[in-house]
């Protein structure tokens, strides 16, 4: 069997190019996908900070659902960092093999440049902009950072910097600097300049350092370490140290009570303790590559079913020869699922190697975008490339399959005669399994609704291919009845060659129906990828937009002091200066009857923000549209919540709610406020005091500032330029603050700088979506071109009883037009409705958002790609004598 | 005598161990309710052991149909099939093609060949898919008779049509089959090679004593047979005993082609 199948797959090389195209880009997607998981579960950034420390105590950043094993992937990931418990330092001193322990603080710092007032990032590089961070004296060691000239800080106003800091800000020993750190920026003394073993400073930080007790202040010190380090006695297993560290902290390492439990950890898993954004980044490339890799694995599919559908119906002579002389349907089965192992073992392997390139594109991609740290690079292990083979030849087998049972009931006896009309009838089983599969699509679509954020938009996708099977099962029909539609006026247009293509498509329901399928795939995914982002990101803001009323936004290089606020709400003419910070909550809740936790947003807002008592007022900057209940209650211990996460998580107006800050600590807050903007503003809303230590970087993120009105009002009653006059007054006043790296935007320039970062979403989405599309069209040209090619003969009798080809070339447009068109309107009506299911769970509005150029551009782009799959070959085909083409072999 | 029509009530036959295939009252019928068109009615036929059938009849007048069925490729609607001792339309579709490969040999028209398989290849496909290797001295043999020994690395397309053919035939006679249906064997070559090809029926009939079943339109065809029956309207009108052309050519023009049967 397996001879029969190597030397029909050497013979008819044509036919399985076809299918060998689209396992192959198949595989190539799926193991770039494999690649960038793997890398996103495995991959870690080697530690910069905690270099010098072989052992470091963090918080746990995992939070699982309750119930669920800690092997569980169900488990969502603290925005902010958890800090640990300063008490514990002396417990591990304790530990066997342990020379010493050192708590760490870290907390933004950035040398001010004298005279222009600008603030000093990062070192130069793609990923550290933000990152110029101060530490105490004592934990310089972790690095080790070494003196190189000078002395340690001693006094309050003594700073460190690192040597590539010192060199950038052009200061040295005995210099006078000005550090904007978590307060007004403030004078130092430069007391020495630090480097680490073999360089100048860091790759991805700058380092300062202060006197313990200063460093403790400018911590706004909550008594917590950000980590602890661990120095090793000489000669100490790392391995054992470790656990013996772990049972020292016994009860502490699993996860507790009031809070995420700690992680203990060696190698370059300090890495991600370090950098968060790291994590983040993991995390990222592990739901996105899982989701599409998915994708691209139902799509080829797709495709490969489609291509050996029109392989075998190309067959079908050989096949029933086969039945006739020697082979029982089993064996035609397996022989055609043979076939395709071979083919799909062969791309499998042929794939390795672009499928790194592919992966290696993305994480470059990712790079420039500053969405992947540099330092962040692919670990290529076999086992994506043993998992996209294995999925391939599945795939390829399960394609094979299908078709193969279409063959095996090819009856012996088509041998003989010269038939090749297809059946009238579609078979009724056919029909019964589109149903199933289409009511199965929709009560999953239903079902979508129920989710929200995440889960809704990672459903997206997935959701199409339901609806595009049922499609396929269905096509026969849709094929018919678009026919049916679109024959008579096509008739009356074209009497000749449209009453020809009217009839082809007549006759050929099937065949037709097989080329509707693979363009209502590429029509349907294309929608939903590209415009789901659009949907979200206009829903969000839309409510930003509507629910903002501040005059003035002050944001910060680096965030913006706590103190900012109190210095502007005393400016005069000011009515109200609010402080935002923004950070996510986790909560856990039964979805669809699964313990869930997700990650929902969540802001810090000064409860001055919704005007007095949260009465919306004049004073007030933010609106969020309250549904029920009242933000005036909004204070300790509460928390307001937006409409969909409340609906998700089942928040009520006056009950506590058990959620988990973003550093992971336990509270229980009274739910004082529905509001409908939580995409715009964030899902739940507290006091920015209550968010007080309970942040990485202690910094707001922006202050809303709105003009005393009533004071304008006053001064335009003697002058009616006094009203810009005062406005003038507070934004000179705003320019002057004491602090460094402040911008003050309004309202437009802050609209501008909000949709910048949200487009960053929408990039990724398109990056990957737009290589998956990429993968479909490719496939649909393929199995098009397939399609066609196979009409070679009907063409050329077309040709010989007396069609010019310029007819036969038109015969096609109108047959092509009739089945793209029919693809266009299937493929949208699926995306369609999608959107408008995801929409309700992701906005809680029916109303999907599509760009008309966007729009446009996608009809446009699958009408072209069908019309020139179509028509490109045909004309390749007309080129040929058509008496050798009819008399050609099969 | 080779071949017994039976016209009267079915179910009387005598156990006749020489019969290599026996239809008892078949009847074929296509479509259903008023549409329905009959290929065969009630037609009771016997073939005998190494004997050279032809079966002639004019444009729908069920031979098709008649070897279809006769042959395990389709089942009648009522009536029953023997090959041998077995009743074929009792058989499940796995076991017909069972039946079909080790017991039955085909010659089509055209399109006898898997273009990715070498002649001998195509030769031994039955005995590959039943799971059996071939008996070499037997292929040899086969391949010598039919006159391909130094042509079984071929693939079809670099063989001619009548070459294709006797690869064709080749394949029918590897298993020993109790039959070989020849389908107008002849209808897509010349005259010469069609003449070969005949001759080399004939041969396989006289020489290994294989049983050999023709269905053709041409009476030259057909006067290389031992007998030659023929069809109308569904119906067996006659037989004539190692005829001449002329003879069938003349028996042929006085068979109207029925009126509602299109060629199946």
């Amino acid at each position: 069997m397996i001879r029969l199948a190597l030397s029909t797959v050497r013979s008819r090389k044509g036919g399985f190019v076809g299918a060998f195209i689209a396992l192959l880009f198949a595989t190539v997607l799926v193991a770039a996908c494999g690649i960038l998981m793997e890398t996103g579960i495995r991959a870690g950034i080697p530690p910069e900070r905690y270099a010098g420390a072989p052992v470091v105590v963090a918080g746990d950043q995992q939070v699982r659902a309750s119930g669920t094993e800690p092997a569980d992937l169900e488990a969502a990931h603290l925005p902010e960092r958890v800090h640990v418990d300063a008490a514990l330092v002396d417990r591990i001193r304790e530990v066997d093999g342990v020379r010493d322990a050192i708590g760490e603080v870290t907390f933004p710092a950035r040398v001010v440049v004298a005279g222009s007032g600008e603030v000093l990032g990062g070192p130069e590089g793609q990923d550290s902009a933000d990152n110029s961070w101060g530490h105490a004296w004592a934990s310089a060691e972790l690095t080790p950072f070494a003196l190189v000239d000078g002395d340690e800080p001693r006094n309050a106003d003594d700073v460190v910097l690192d040597a590539e800091l010192a060199r950038r800000a052009g200061l040295g020993v005995g210099d006078d600097v000005t550090i904007q750190s978590t307060a007004a920026a403030r004078p130092y003394r430069v007391s020495g300049i630090v480097a680490p073993s073999g360089g100048d400073g860091l790759s991805r930080q700058s380092a300062l350092f202060f006197a313990d007790e200063e460093a403790g202040r400018l911590a706004a010190g909550t008594g917590e370490f950000a980590a602890i380090g661990v120095l090793a006695d000489p000669g100490a297993d790392l391995g054992e140290l470790r656990d013996r560290i772990i049972d020292a902290l016994a009860g502490q390492v699993a996860r507790s009570e009031g809070g995420p439990g700690l992680d203990v950890v060696t190698g370059t898993d300090r890495g991600t303790v370090e950098f968060l954004d790291a994590a983040d980044a993991r995390e990222m490339l592990i739901a996105i590559s899982g989701s599409f890799g998915g994708v691209a694995l139902m799509v080829a599919l797709f495709v490969v079913a489609s291509t050996f559908a029109l392989l075998v119906q190309q067959r079908s002579k050989e096949i029933a020869l086969l039945r006739a002389v020697a082979a029982t349907p089993r064996q035609v089965r397996r022989m055609i699922c043979r076939e395709a192992q071979l083919v799909a073992v062969v791309a499998g392997i042929v794939g390795i190697g672009p499928a790194v390139g592919l992966a290696e594109w993305i994480r470059g991609q990712f790079v420039d975008r500053g969405i992947l740290p540099e330092s962040f690079g692919l670990r290529v292990g076999p086992v994506p490339f043993v998992v996209a083979i294995a999925a391939v030849v599945g795939t390829g087998w399960l394609a094979a399959w299908t078709a193969a049972r279409r063959a095996s009931r090819i009856v012996p006896t088509q041998a003989l005669g010269e038939s090749a009309v297809e059946p009238k009838t579609i078979g009724r089983r056919r029909v019964v399994a589109g149903v199933i599969v289409l009511v199965g699509g929709v009560s999953m679509l239903i079902v979508s609704t129920q989710l929200r954020g995440e889960a809704a938009a990672a459903l997206g996708v997935s959701v199409v291919i339901p609806l595009v099977t049922a499609a396929a099962l269905l096509s026969p029909l849709i094929a018919r009845m678009a026919t049916a539609a679109l024959g008579v006026p096509l008739r009356r247009v074209s009497q000749r060659t449209g009453y020809l293509a009217v009839a082809n498509a007549r006759a050929n329901a099937r065949r037709m129906g097989a080329v509707i399928t693979p363009l209502v795939l590429a029509m349907g995914v294309a929608g939903v990828v590209l415009f789901q982002q659009a949907t979200l990101d206009r829903a969000a803001e839309r409510q930003a937009g509507d629910g903002m009323s501040a005059d003035r936004v002050v944001v910060g290089d680096a965030g913006v002091p706590g103190d900012v606020a109190d210095t502007i709400g005393e400016i005069p003419g000011v009515a109200t200066a609010a402080s935002v910070v923004q950070t996510g909550v986790v909560v856990e809740y039964s979805e669809l009857g699964e313990p869930t936790i997700q990650t929902f947003t969540a802001q810090g807002v000064d409860p001055s923000a919704f005007g007095t008592g949260g009465d919306g007022g004049p004073a007030a900057v933010m609106d969020l549209d309250v549904r029920e209940g009242s933000l005036g209650d909004l204070g300790d211990g509460t928390v307001a919540v937006g409409r969909l996460a409340a609906d998700t998580v089942g928040a009520e107006v006056g009950e506590r709610l058990p959620l988990r800050l973003g550093d992971g600590t336990l509270v229980e807050p009274v739910v004082v406020a529905i509001y409908e903007r939580g995409l715009g503003f964030g899902d739940f809303t507290f006091t920015r005091s209550a968010l007080d230590g309970h942040l990485t970087d202690p910094l707001d993120d922006m202050v809303l500032m709105r003009f005393d009105v009533d004071a304008g009002a006053e001064a335009g009653a003697e002058d009616a330029g006094a009203e810009d006059a005062g406005t003038g007054e507070v934004d000179a006043a705003l320019a002057d603050l004491p602090y460094a790296g402040l911008q003050v935007l309004d309202q437009e320039g802050f609209d501008a700088a909000r949709s910048a970062t949200a487009s960053l979403d929408a990039w990724v989405n398109l990056l990957i979506g737009g290589v998956l599309l990429g993968y479909i069209a490719i496939s649909v040209a393929n199995s098009l071109v397939v399609g066609t090619s196979a009409r070679a003969r009907e063409l050329a009798l077309l040709r010989l009883v007396g069609t010019t080809q310029r007819q036969v070339l038109r015969m096609m447009r109108w047959e092509g037009l009739l089945t793209v068109v029919t693809a266009v309107v299937v493929g949208g009506v699926i995306a369609g409705i999608t959107l408008v299911m995801m929409s309700i769970g992701l906005t809680g509005r029916p109303v999907p958002y599509v760009p008309p150029l966007g729009g446009i551009a996608l009809v446009a782009a699958v009408i072209t790609l069908g019309l020139a799959a179509i028509l490109l070959p045909t004309r390749y085909v007309l080129r040929a004598n058509p008496t050798d083409t009819i008399n050609m072999r099969e | 005598m080779a071949v017994i029509i039976h016209h009267g009530p079915t179910g009387s036959w005598p156990r006749m161990p020489d019969v290599a295939v026996r239809l008892d009252g078949v009847t074929k019928t296509y479509g259903k309710g008023e549409s329905s068109v009959a290929a065969l009615r009630d037609v009771s036929v016997a073939l005998y052991r190494g004997s050279f059938v032809a079966v002639m009849g004019p444009s729908g007048s069920g031979k098709s149909t008649f070897m279809h069925c006769a042959a395990g490729l389709d089942r009648p609607t009522s009536g029953s099939v023997h090959l041998g001792d077995i009743e074929l339309s009792k058989l499940r579709e796995p076991k017909l093609t069972e039946l079909r490969r080790e017991r039955i040999g085909f010659v089509f028209q055209a399109f006898n060949l898997l273009p990715s398989l070498t002649a001998e290849q195509n030769v031994t496909l039955p005995m590959r898919m039943a799971g059996r290797g071939a008996d070499k001295a037997w292929l040899r043999e086969v391949l010598a008779r039919v006159g391909l020994t130094d042509r079984a690395t071929h693939r079809p397309a670099q063989l001619s049509g009548g070459q294709q053919q006797r690869v064709a035939i080749a394949r029918a006679l590897i298993t020993r089959p109790d039959l070989v249906f020849a389908d107008e064997p002849t209808g897509a070559l010349d005259t010469r090679t069609g003449r070969e090809v005949l001759q080399l029926l004939r041969q396989v009939v006289s020489d290994l004593g294989q049983t050999v079943v023709m269905v053709t339109h041409d009476p030259i065809a057909a006067s290389y047979a031992d007998q030659v029956l023929f069809l109308a309207d569904g119906r067996f009108v006659g037989q004539l005993e190692a005829p001449s052309a002329e003879q069938i050519a003349e028996w042929m023009t006085h068979l109207e082609p029925s009126d509602d049967g299109s060629e199946r």
